[in-house]
């Protein structure tokens, strides 16, 4: 019912993107549980930049191709932002301990409290865009 | 014609699109204008909702590693908007009748 | 990804970084001790950990998803072994009724292999893990409760 105007959309995105959230929480934890672990390698989820990518090419006006043949392929890069996915990276590069560890526990403090504070964020705005409209229902 | 998304898809129910008077069975998804039109696509809308937010509430209590919590919030929020949407249009068509009957 | 999964992880590192702080702490305990029961004698315990899900072993970021291992469900104990390779320390005493009687140690004490002050360090860095992953929970926890308050 509300997936066509602005009012779905955004709920759209803040679901995805809190759904992300929630799955970056879980590969955080399991670097701060491995971080005494020998020969661990920790894990990152990339998908916000992606995600920036995807919703700017919206509004990218290319020059237009002049297609005159089925087999001519077009100028359009926009990609629809319901096609990005979360990505969960091996990050094998970093600095490791003695022990193969490359577990930072500070990072990942840090990243945790970050990505809870973005969450609850999320929660806020998503129960504001459901007030404002039940102020007009009233 | 966006046939996958969340709200044509209900439980074990889905709507088929009949585009041909050959095809059988399913839904004729006309877009009328009328205001019977519109009621339509609002009950169905708020009907499909809440049996999302139904579907959601029945998987956490059976898969709970499967849905999140703001998946069956967001869920529950937005059925209840629906139905006041819902109420809001048919409230105002029954007050707008009421206008026009009176009419001295 | 469901609610409990990050918590889930956090608890077994918990319970992880708990029992290596057990084992710390009866290998300080038993600093001093020259035998065990059993007339062995007496070697510092130490951790085997790993990961719940083994890790990749190609070392590429970019993973096929069919032969991904899917995201890690924390940390589990493989066993807590003696340490047999430091070697134990030797005090010369032979009125000791475990001194050794005969060969190139004789007169010599074996006292166990532990390092105080190495353990006073996994000590700190096991108590440093268990605190993170207690943040790990309340911040699923506040999360949480955050999301409930979504449609009220």
């Amino acid at each position: 019912m509300f997936l066509n105007g602005s009012f779905g959309k955004t709920l759209d995105i803040m679901h995805r993107t809190m759904d992300v959230s929630l799955l970056r929480r879980g590969v955080v934890a399991d670097n701060i549980a491995n971080a005494d672990t020998p020969n661990f390698k920790r894990s990152v989820i990339n998908f916000e930049s992606e995600l920036k990518s995807a919703l700017e090419s919206e509004n990218n006006h290319h020059m237009r191709g002049s297609v005159t043949h089925p087999r001519h392929i077009e100028f359009d890069h926009s990609k629809n932002y319901r096609d990005v996915g979360p990505r969960r990276v091996l990050d094998y590069l970093s600095t490791s301990d003695n022990n193969g560890n490359n577990v930072d526990l500070e990072t990942e403090a840090m990243t945790l409290l970050q990505n809870q504070l973005e969450y609850e964020l999320m929660t806020r705005f998503v129960a504001n865009q459901f007030t404002q409209l039940n102020i007009v229902l009233r | 014609m966006n046939l996958m998304g969340p709200m044509h898809v209900a439980g074990d129910s889905i709507r088929l699109a009949i585009t041909n008077p050959g095809h059988l069975g399913g839904v004729v998804s006309e877009q009328g204008t009328g205001f019977e039109a519109l009621l339509m696509q609002a009950l169905n809308g708020a009907n499909d909702l809440q049996i999302e937010s139904d579907r959601l509430g029945q998987q956490m209590l059976i898969n709970p590693d499967s849905v999140d919590t703001h998946d069956v919030t967001i869920a529950m929020a937005q059925a209840n908007l629906a139905v006041s949407l819902t109420k809001a249009v048919v409230d105002g068509a029954i007050q707008a009748y009421n206008n026009i009957i009176n009419i001295r | 990804m469901g609610m409990f999964s990050s918590i889930n992880t956090a608890a077994s590192g918990l319970s992880a970084q708990r029992t290596r702080l057990d084992v710390v702490s009866n290998n300080i305990a038993n600093a001093d001790t020259t035998r065990n029961a059993d007339g062995t004698p007496f070697r510092r315990s130490r951790v085997i950990l790993r990961p719940r899900v083994s890790a990749p072993y190609w070392r590429s970021p970019f993973l096929p998803k069919r032969l991904d291992n899917g995201i890690g469900e924390g940390v589990r104990i493989l066993q807590i072994e003696e340490d047999m390779d430091r070697e134990p320390r030797m005090v010369y005493d032979p009125t000791h009724p475990d001194a050794i009687q005969a060969g190139k140690w004789s007169g010599y004490v074996e006292y166990s292999n532990v390092n105080v002050v190495e353990e006073m360090v996994d000590m700190i860095s096991a108590s440093r893990s268990y605190e993170a992953n207690i943040a790990v929970v309340e911040g699923s926890k506040s999360m949480h409760m955050r999301a409930l308050d979504i449609g009220r």
